[in-house]
Parts: C-alpha cells; structure tokens; sequence
C-alpha cells in the first residue's frame, strides 16, 4: 500500500500535528483521553503536496511567486494579484483520481457507520494556529463538494490577507500548507464554550460555561447574550448562574446554515440541564488536566442522541486570560471570600 | 432580662434578643481578661467599638457594619453587625475604589496618618504648656476639664477611627492572601514555614524602641555603672544611679528616651497601670534584661532573615500558577506590609493614647480622692466618663463613693470568673469571621489535629523546633525570673514583653493569631512560637521540658 495520506480522527494525536495540522491533530488527543469527538477524518499535508505535484499546480505556483519577485509588504495591489492567481491555479484543477477516490473511500465508510449520507465541515487545520485566517465549510454533504470545499480551503491559504500576513512575518509565500478536517456535523440542539478558568480574573477555582440552543457558533461570535453558568472546579457545584437573552440561534439548513429568532419560551428556558452542564464542566477539567494549562473548549449536544452519548468536543485550546492589573483580580478575590 | 454591666446602658447582654438577632458572641479573650473596669469601657472601648464601624462605613465594607459587643461578669463579647444582600451589592464597586489605595501603596496611607497621630499628641500637650508627666498637676480645674474633653472625643476619636481604618485594611489583605495560600499550596499558612519566611525582615517601630533600650544598657556599661543594674529592686537602680555623676548623666538620657517613647501603659487602654514615663522603673527592669545579652539579637538575625525572605519570595512566586502571579505578587506585598503594621501601629496607636489616657484620669483621681469625693485615685476606674465629667466642676461637691463601691464589688466578684468563650451557637462563629475578618483579632481558635497527638494547638505560629525547659509567666513585672534559653509561657504578648525576646528559645501564649505580637516578634527575632493556645499557662508548669513545633504549630510536653 501507499503512503498513508489520509487517516481518521482517532488515529491521531498531538504528535501528528505536522502531518495533519493542529486542529485534527488536537482532536484526536482528546479522544485518546475520553473526550467524544464527532466522526471524521484528517485529510494530511503530504496529501495536499501530493495534489500540487500530481496536477503540476506546485511547478506553476513557484513559477508564477518567482516572477513577480520581491514584493514589498505595503504593496497590495500585488498581494491581490497573487491571491487571485494562487487560488485559481489550486482551485481550477481537477482532483486526481486516486485522490479523489481515497476521499470517496473515507466518506463513504463514515456513511455506512451512520446509515445515512453524513453532512460535514470541511475544516482547515494548520501546523501553526492561526485563528480565523483560513476557511471552514459547515453542512456539506456528497465527495464531490467535499472534494470542492477541500481545495478551496487549501486556496485559502492565499487570500490577499493570509499572503500579506506570512510576508510582513517573513514566511515564504508558500509556507502555509494545510491539512483539512472532514468533521460529522453535529445536529446540535444547543452548543457553546467552556472555560476552566474566569478568563477575566484568572481565578482558576472556576468554571465558566456560555451556551445558546443550535449550533455553538452565535456563543463563539459574541453575537448574543447566551445563558452563563459558574461551576466550583472541585465540586462541580453550580455556584452562579445567568439566563441569557439568546437573541437568535445558528441552525443547519439544506446547504449551510441560518440565523433563526428565538421565540420567547426559549428565551426564558436555559438552553441546558443541570446534568448536562456538569458533564461539560467535568470533560473540559479533563482536558485541562491533560493538556497542563487552562482550556478554552467548544463543544456541542446532538439532539440524535441520548445523553450523555450526545456531548461532542469540538475544539480545545489554552485559554487567554485577559490581563487585568492584579490588583482589580486581588479585589475580586476579596469579595468572594467575604460573605 | 438584661446583664447588668457596671451600669453603662447598651451594653447589658440579653441572652434571648441578642443571641436570637446576632446568632453567636464570642468572647474577646485577648483584650478583655483581666475583666475589664467601667472608666475602661465607657472610654477607650467605646472609641474601638466606634473605630471598628466608622472603618466599615469609611471603606464601604460589603459584608459588615462593624462589630457589636455586649459586657458579661465585665468580659466582652464581640460580635458583627452584618449586611443584608441588597447592601452588599451596592456597598462592592464603592469598596474595589475605597481598598485599593492600600494595595498600590500601602505606606503612602499609613505613613501620613501615623504622622498626623503623632503632630495631634504633641500639639495637645504643647498647647497646654505640658511636657513632664507631673506637669498636668499645674492645669486647673477647667483645663483638666477641657483636656478630658478633647482627648475623649477628638484624639480617642480620630485615634481610633485611624487604628481601625488601618487595622480592617490589613485584615482583608492578610484574609485574601492567606486563602490564596491555601487554595494553592494546600496548607495552612499560618503554619507554614514558607509562609512566615516571607513575613519576616520588616523592622517596625517596636523593635527600634527595643533596640533603644540595648542601646542605654551600652551605655549604662560604658559609664561603669553596671553594678547599679545588678541590683534587684529597680527603684533601689534608680536610687543608686542619682548618687554619682555618671548615673545622673545616664538617667538623663534616659529622661530623653522617655520623653519620646516613655507613652506607654502595661495594658495598653486600661489606664489602671501605670505609664513608663510615669513610673520610670518599668524601663529599667527591661533594660537588666536586654544587659544579658551582649548582642541584639535583631540585628544579628535580620541580614539572615531579609536574604530568606527574598529566596522564599522568589521561589514561591515561580509555584504560583501564571494566572494568578500578578494577583498573588500584589496581596503579598500587603500581606507584608500588614504585618509589619502590625506592630509598628502599637506606639502610634494604643500605647499613646491609653498613656494620655491615663495622665488625664489619675489625676482626675488624684484630686477627687483630695477634694473626699473618693477614698483611692484608683477608684476613678469605677466611674463613667460623663460621670467625670460632671463631677469635675465643681470639684468636690458630689459624693462619687456609692457609684465606685458598687461597681468595684461588682468587679472583685467579677475577676473570680472564668468566662464563658461564647454566647449562643458556636457553629455560626465561622460565618461571622466571614463576615467580619477584623473579629478574629479578638477571637483565634486552636487548628486541633487530632494525628499529631499534641498536648496544645496553636491558632498560629512562627517556624522552627525547639526543646527546652518551661518558665510559667503571667504578667511583664514578672519577666525577671526569666532565664536565658528558657521558653516563654505566657497568657499573651505585648510591647511590654518584648524585652523577652532577645533571651528565650521558644514561646507559647494562650492568645494571639497570625497577625499577633507574638508571632510577629518571634519570627523577627527567629525563634520558633505557637500562640493561641488557650490553655498553655495552665497545662504547662515551670520547669517543664517541653518542645515547640512551630512548623506545626503544636506543643509537646515531655516531662509530665
């Protein structure tokens, strides 16, 4: 057999992190710990260099970044004549056929452990984190436009602002290579983020979970006001909590997804039981716990599934506590202790 | 049915009312035992009880109005005044501004204040012509009035709102940085010799007047007039020293010393023991026994204790997690500062103002007792404050006799009690020290761990082990029968103690915290203490060889 180009999520783990980037690379840790994971597989960089030697479109690229030579890092103009091109040589060419048919080979097998043909995201997944830069695909269903979204998260490598950010850092102009996630989509009935520490004061006795019904991305944007609960890290104990007013939610729709007004009983409704929001706060300690430092997670409830089966983890990564002076988070301690 | 106490009204304890609206009184075993004397309450605990709620109201504390207190057999019980939940959520955002002057820098509060104390202590003795401690005699009867009046409700006043003030600050400060110690080091820190490491090194104003006694002992050597000092009486001291030259000039110094540092009573607000400057044997027992030691012990062990301290800051700061560096950075430098204020407070704060205290009432007793009013100028202890106040013009007319004997029956009786350490349910008392952090000033409770199989527990302690042999003493007067490398038991410490410390091993009080003389002064001079044992001068008798675990804080005795 070949070389291995593409391998399931729960092969990997963090040493794979060249081989398939961060974010699958990460993904496959935490299901080696216990932390459930949707389905999917790692699509790998030696794929993606496999795709740009097998179409040509590597010897076209170096050709084209060799003449326009050295660029200065305030000239745009060039930066969109670059992006423009890189992306059409990526995008315009056609799938080798072994490649395409080790995708299908993958999707496929996926289909038949669900009974169904499964939607996904086609996710990018960089050696290095670089948050928001490259594209991600939500509700994609069907090889051929998973085959589609997958170079076109590889053309996103070369938008005029990825270029622009590996030239003023001093990366060649082809030193972004990504890996791609094709990643189960979960039909969540409410999702959102966890932090096992206040990202605000840094008090690492806490839990801090935000959730709205749907799909965890109108938590993640800051776009409404989700429901907030504040977890004793040792306990588990619900110490605090908040019901948001959860303006909208994100659902899947046929293609793609949608932002949909809250009707008002969900609005007065917390969008997660008691027993739910302790088994997010016991997984992200979990994950904390083995990744040594503070993690920010996201993570979803399926609503095809019972509990607790239906909790999927979708990302971790170390929390940013903000840095406020320590004074204000010495005061904030005070006022806890004092009842 | 109310407790009579002394006849002062708000102070009579209601066992039903008042334990059913405040759950539990604890019994301020620190300050109040002896019991205390009428002239005692009415005055200087008045103002402390007033200080402890102009500090809560000032610093818009969330949880707490201040303390309450009821008088039981003379003893009082302390309790807090606590906040409703509305209140607290308004009082915070006031309180994060009000607090945080302390946290950037503490000794730009605390430096102005002390010095305001001292200009106000200075500027009443000097607006009156007054200097020597027998110069108040030349007052007459209205300015002796007048100067009552001034230092019951200006200077007791602005004293006691500053003390309290400064004292709820540094209580805080030490409570969040003790927890956060707790939280993650996973130990008690009062107990912990890291934790004491970092608090030691920090010169405060006692230790200067200690150091200024070593020094006259110097002195006193350099004249040639040790044979004085070996005498035993130390009013026979004084005697012999007026006899030659080179005493008078020593005396004369010390004169000096007492000028300035001489404001100060046994019993700090009392006002029924006499001051230095008033009586100036007390120095001189003091300085027989810092001439044992031909070295100050401070001095010596300071360099040693400042470079541990640094390491131990150091090294703690790399185990605290990233997160909380900054937050734990900030409260340690407070916590630091609070301890030193601690003791540096002492001289500023109670020792002058009970020394004035007591100049303005004994005299007041001098002249009642003159004028027949009363058979003792002691027994002006028994008297309110308004009660002086009326009686002083004109002097001599009213027959204070039936209100002293009463009271002193009362008290005589009184001193033959043991008293209670609680009222109501013990089981809240954790709650209101949560409430009120400033209340375990008066009320630290032994950490009993059964597994160390220990005869005594302290409430806190300083680091180090050591065995030695036990010396029982109740009172400083005592603190003759102290040999060198003996350990110190004692019912407390105060500045009046402090001599000790240059001389003994190890210490074991009955009272006192983390934030107590003791525990201060033992780690300053790095000898190893339990403190807040409760029992320690009854279940330990001289002679005893008995060991000090000070990184535990529990006591062995070995000889039983």
């Amino acid at each position: 057999m070949a070389e291995k180009l593409i391998y399931w999520l729960r092969e990997l783990g963090k040493e794979f992190n060249d081989v398939v980037g961060k974010k699958c690379a990460n993904l496959g840790e935490m299901s080696k710990v216990g932390v459930a994971v949707p389905d999917g597989f790692a699509i790998s960089i030696p794929f993606y260099r496999k795709f740009l030697e097998l179409t040509g479109a590597a010897k076209e690229m170096e050709s084209f970044v060799r003449a326009i030579g050295h660029i200065d890092a305030k000239d745009v103009e060039s930066f969109e004549k670059l992006s423009q091109k890189l992306r059409q040589i990526i995008e315009e060419k056609e799938m080798p056929s072994s490649l395409a048919e080790e995708i299908a080979h993958y999707y496929h097998e996926m289909c038949e452990r669900r009974g169904e043909e499964v939607t996904v995201s086609v996710r990018s997944s960089g050696p290095q984190s670089r948050p928001g830069m490259f594209d991600t695909y939500l509700n994609v269903k069907g090889e051929e436009e998973i085959i589609e979204k997958v170079k076109k998260v590889w053309a996103s490598a070369f938008t005029p602002r990825a270029i622009a950010f590996r030239v003023n850092k001093g990366i060649p102009i082809l030193g972004d290579e990504l890996g791609v996630g094709v990643v189960s989509m979960v039909a969540a009935k409410a999702a959102g983020i966890a932090f096992t520490a206040d990202p605000n004061t840094g008090d690492e006795r806490k839990v801090i979970i935000e959730a709205n019904w749907g799909l965890g991305e109108s938590v993640v944007s800051g776009h409404v006001t989700p429901d907030r609960w504040i977890l004793d890290k040792g306990t588990l104990e619900i110490k605090e909590r908040y019901l948001g007013k959860k303006e909208y939610f994100v659902t899947l729709r046929e293609k793609g997804v949608e932002e949909v007004e809250t009707p008002p009983e969900k609005r007065e409704e917390y969008c997660l039981s008691e027993e739910e929001i302790r088994e997010v706060g016991r997984l992200s300690i979990r994950l904390e716990r083995h990744f040594g430092v503070p993690q920010d997670t996201e993570w979803a409830f399926d609503s095809r599934y019972e509990f607790p089966q239906n909790l999927f983890f979708l990302q971790t990564r170390p929390a940013v506590i903000s840095k406020r002076d320590g004074i204000e988070q010495a005061i904030d301690i005070m006022l806890t202790l004092f009842k | 049915m109310l407790r009579d106490a002394y006849d002062l009204s708000f102070y009579e304890f209601d066992e039903e009312k008042d334990v059913e609206s405040y759950g539990v009184l604890l019994c301020d075993v620190v300050h109040g035992k002896p019991p205390m004397k009428p002239l005692y309450i009415g005055l200087g605990w008045y103002w402390y009880y007033h200080g402890t709620r102009y500090a809560a109201e000032t610093l818009y504390l969330p949880t707490t109005k201040g303390w309450d207190s009821r008088f039981i057999d003379g003893y009082p019980y302390i309790t807090c005044i606590r906040t409703t939940e509305a209140e607290r959520k308004e009082r915070e955002p006031i309180f994060r501004q009000k607090i945080r002057p302390f946290l950037e820098d503490f000794d730009s509060v605390w430096n102005p204040l002390k010095m305001e104390l001292l200009k106000m202590y200075e500027e009443a003795k000097a607006s009156r012509g007054l200097r020597e401690w027998e110069d108040i005699r030349k007052l007459r009867d209205i300015d002796l009035l007048s100067f009552f009046l001034d230092f019951a409700y200006v200077i007791n006043r602005k004293e006691a709102e500053t003390h309290f003030l400064m004292l709820t600050a540094t209580y805080y400060i030490t409570g969040v940085f003790q927890q956060m110690w707790r939280d993650i080091f996973k130990v008690e820190p009062s107990i912990d010799p890291n934790y004491h490491k970092l608090m030691a090194g920090f010169e405060n104003k006692d230790v200067e007047i200690t150091r200024e006694l070593w020094n006259l002992g110097r002195k006193a050597k350099e004249l040639g007039l040790k044979s004085a000092f070996d005498l035993e009486d130390d009013e026979a001291t004084l005697e012999e020293l007026k006899k030659s030259e080179k005493g008078r000039e020593w005396l004369s110094l010390y004169h000096d010393f007492l000028l300035v540092n001489g404001w100060r009573c046994e019993r700090m607000h009392a006002y029924d023991t006499p001051a230095w400057i008033e009586k100036p044997s007390l120095g001189i027992s003091r300085i027989k026994i810092l001439l044992r030691e031909d070295v100050f012990l401070f001095d010596v062990e300071r360099e040693r204790i400042v470079k541990e301290r640094e390491k131990a800051e150091e090294e703690t700061l790399r185990r605290v997690p990233e997160a909380q560096r900054e937050a734990f950075r900030v409260m340690m430098r407070g916590a630091q500062k609070s301890g030193y204020w601690s003791e540096d407070h002492t001289y500023y704060c109670d020792l002058y103002v009970g020394a004035m205290g007591r100049w303005i009432v004994t005299e007041f007793g001098r002249r009642f007792a003159e004028a027949g009013v009363i058979d003792d100028p002691e027994d002006i202890h028994f008297l309110h404050p308004n009660e002086i106040r009326k009686a002083a013009i004109p002097m001599g007319r009213v027959n204070l006799r039936p209100y002293v004997e009463r009271r002193k029956k009362r008290y005589e009786e009184n001193l033959k009690i043991e008293p209670k350490p609680f009222y109501g349910n013990i089981e809240l008392a954790q709650e209101i020290l949560r409430s009120d952090p400033t209340l375990s000033v008066s009320t630290q409770l032994p950490i009993v761990r059964e597994e160390l199989k220990a005869d005594l527990y302290g409430a806190a302690s300083a680091p180090g082990v050591v065995e030695g042999v036990a010396r029982v003493i109740m009172s400083p007067e005592q603190l003759k029968e102290l040999r060198p490398g003996e350990i110190l038991v004692a019912p407390g410490t105060s500045t009046q103690w402090a001599v000790a410390f240059g001389i003994i091993k190890g210490l074991v009080t009955d009272g006192g915290g983390a934030l107590s003389h003791p525990v201060i002064m033992s780690r300053e001079y790095g000898i190893p203490c339990v403190a807040g044992c409760l029992e320690a001068t009854k279940k330990i008798k001289t002679g005893q060889r008995i060991r000090v675990d000070g990184n535990q804080g529990v006591v062995y005795i070995l000889e039983k």
